[in-house]
């Protein structure tokens, strides 16, 4: 009796979210792998056209390069954020003066809108800096970065990692906090040094936590979107249009909601593939206390 | 079996829930006014983020004059984006401007518009404008009125023309000795932004424009021509001039180049007439004037477009008061209103633009020596702007011919 009165009031603390989440985000997803068999524009009439969008997909020399640039962009700034964050989780971690004050101040990225963040960045890159170049006679950055086809995906790295790091240094310091103190104390009497203790304590412990920030730091910037928008749309040419851009900017505005569609599929299946493998590599070096 | 019922309720509570979001705004209006129960609302959709305030004052007219209607203005930054993601979920507003470009054509096969030929309204409406939206949309009705119209020209800094003595240029060859001699003078002849690809347009148009006229586009589509016969010459005249351009070309935007024109950093600027109103916001005492741009040493015309043209939903709740609003918006009087601070030509009869900047293209308008913007005749999707950013970055002319053909070949299916 009273079991099945249980199982009614979690029923019903359930159902509502399901619903939500079949209406606006389930239902959404399975139409638009619906429509990337169509010729569908967005609006309009559309035809089925079978596996054609799929087939241009691998064909379409923007979207190979937009999988080039957002290869580049989301590798090196996984390593970057990775080696930053935990850098200064293990600084944080220890007994600095006002430690707690700079906890907050070094998650405070996080906290910021990534446009807003953008734009400022925007205004550094293109007008702070420059500036300095100009006026100390320094060749190199006398012009803005994100007017440069070769050098802009390096300003979104460098606005992405700013961003991201905050988030990854508070998953390592709660990892770091999980290390029992004496660990430390019983390898110290052995008389391991600080980078052995680091790397044979301390790393292979937080494995579990760098497992989890390599693979969320991956699948955040792989799914790159806010900080092109507010740096560079993109430009310039399409150097540094990333995938989700291109299908939000061509499958909107330009007309190919049908051939993007397939784009977005096939690219859920990338992510979702990387994220599997980056998992089962990580947790095989992963150790149990 | 009550546990079915219980949770099919469960289930239309939360549909009921969701309904009362998407509820429509008109009972949701009535109910925190409490005033009037017939007050309608209409949704003025309207893409000019540099125009809300002149709109907001129409609009407060307008609610003054017909105390039963509402007008609430709808202006987010990436207009295009939004109006089609609303397309695609048949959400269209009462009222909306478009830019008469490749994106009216869309929207208005789409089918969602009103039909306005033969409107009466359209007898003060300049016909030329009424064609060129009419081939836009490739159709005989009419989708959306002209309200105003833009051109595209060379700006430039009077101050630094008398100071150095320059006269204005008609031919393309007179066009770059005068780039020559303004660089000679230790001055920066051209201000350019290619930083943000649209600003390629405006130049590139009116070259395109002058150079191929508008019957390339019906060869074009018989397959008579191609770009790589065709655009060669204006890729090249794109080309030269870049190095008249000292600034940060790539590193600038359009916000930052009508700035530094404004501060008089470069003595021209190959712009629309849209960037006169934030140039004069930012510079105030600025000695400013535009001019056609010479693209070729034949004749030259103006290259002009609709800049505002406004449609009515054809599914809207309150077709009446739509129709009510749009008329007022198209009142000669109100129309100027708008021109005097929006520096734009008007599409109807009784409104005239008195900007001393603007005079010397008041006369191509007169006799109506304009063709239309080349852009707006590519397929929709066709980033031409993007091409031309990366052929200016380095990019071979080869491939940037190539790349025209193989994107029309593909956006034109």
């Amino acid at each position: 009796m009273m079991d099945k009165k249980n199982t009614r009031v979690y029923l019903m603390m359930v159902l509502p979210a399901l619903v939500l989440f079949f209406s606006f985000h389930t239902f959404p997803l399975l139409q638009g792998i619906f429509y990337s068999f169509t010729d569908y524009r967005g609006y309009g009439d559309w035809n089925f056209i079978g596996i054609d969008n799929y087939i241009n997909v691998f064909r379409d020399p923007r979207i190979l390069n937009s999988y080039q640039f957002t290869f580049k962009f989301a590798i090196v700034s996984t390593v970057l954020v990775n080696i930053i964050s935990l850098t200064v989780a293990l600084g944080l971690n220890s007994k600095v003066k006002f430690h707690k004050t700079l906890r907050g101040i070094y998650f405070m990225p996080n906290i910021l809108s990534i446009l807003i963040v953008g734009f400022v960045f925007k205004f550094i890159f293109s007008v702070f800096i420059p500036e300095i170049g100009q006026s100390f006679g320094i060749e190199g950055i006398a012009k803005s970065i994100l007017g440069n086809r070769d050098y802009a995906w390096i300003a979104i790295v460098i606005v992405g990692v700013w961003q991201a790091a905050a988030l990854n240094v508070i998953l390592y310091l709660s990892g770091l906090a999980t290390i029992p103190e004496d660990l430390y104390e019983a390898s110290g009497l052995d008389g391991a040094s600080k980078w052995q203790q680091f790397r044979h304590v301390t790393f292979p412990l937080i494995a579990p936590f760098f497992t989890i920030n390599m693979v969320l730091a991956m699948k955040n910037f792989l799914m790159v979107f806010d900080h092109v928008v507010a740096l560079t749309g993109g430009g310039p040419g399409r150097s540094t249009q990333s995938i989700s851009l291109l299908i939000y900017q061509d499958g909107f505005t330009g007309g190919q909601f049908a051939l993007q569609s397939a784009n977005a599929v096939v690219y859920f299946f990338v992510i979702v593939t990387i994220s599997i493998i980056q998992i089962r590599f990580l947790q095989k070096r992963e150790v149990q206390l | 079996m009550n546990k079915m019922i219980k949770g099919v309720i469960v289930l239309l509570l939360a549909l009921l829930v969701l309904a009362a979001c998407g509820g429509d705004d008109t009972t949701d209006n009535e109910a925190s006014n409490g005033t009037s129960g017939d007050q309608v609302e209409l949704e003025f959709f309207q893409f000019k983020s540099e125009a809300v305030r002149e709109f907001d004052a129409l609009i407060e007219k307008f609610e003054a004059e017909n105390p039963n209607i509402k007008v609430v203005q709808n202006n987010s930054p990436d207009a295009d984006t939004v109006l089609f993601s609303r397309l695609s979920q048949n959400d269209i507003p009462d009222v909306l401007t478009i830019n008469g470009g490749v994106t009216f054509g869309e929207v208005a096969r789409a089918g969602v518009l009103k039909d306005l030929s033969g409107d009466p309204l359209l007898d003060t409406v300049t016909d030329e404008y009424e064609d060129m939206l009419k081939r836009l949309s490739r159709t005989d009705e009419l989708y959306a009125f002209p309200h105003s119209v833009n051109a595209n020209g060379v700006i430039y800094n009077k101050t630094i023309f008398n100071d150095l003595g320059l006269e204005i240029p008609t031919t393309w060859d007179e066009f770059i000795s005068l780039l020559d001699e303004i660089q000679a003078a230790g001055v920066n002849p051209l201000m350019s932004t290619y930083g943000e690809a649209w600003t390629i347009l405006p130049p590139l148009n009116t070259i395109a424009s002058n150079t191929h006229g508008m019957e390339f586009f019906d060869e074009l589509e018989a397959g008579n021509t191609s770009f790589t016969d065709v655009y060669g010459e204006i890729a090249e005249k794109l080309l030269t001039l870049l190095p008249y351009a000292e600034n940060d070309v790539f590193g600038s935007d359009y916000n930052m180049g009508n700035t530094a024109f404004a501060n008089g950093e470069a003595a021209m600027y190959l712009q629309g007439v849209w960037a006169l109103g934030p140039i004069l916001e930012a510079n105030p005492e600025l000695e400013v004037g535009v001019f056609p741009m010479p693209a070729t040493n034949g004749h030259n015309s103006i290259v002009s477009g609709v800049d505002v043209a406004i449609a009515i939903a054809d599914d809207s709740d309150h077709p009446e008061e739509a129709q009510q609003f749009v008329e007022f918006l198209l009142q000669p009087e109100n129309v100027e209103f708008y021109l005097e601070t929006q520096r734009m030509f008007a599409a109807v009869d009784g409104a005239e633009q008195t900007d001393p900047a603007l005079q010397e293209l008041q006369p191509f308008f007169e006799v109506g020596d304009v063709l239309p913007f080349s852009d707006h005749y590519y397929p929709q999707g066709y980033a031409v702007e993007v091409m031309f950013q990366d052929y200016i970055l380095g990019g071979s002319l080869e491939d940037l011919l190539a790349e025209m053909d193989s994107e029309y070949e593909r956006l034109s299916q």
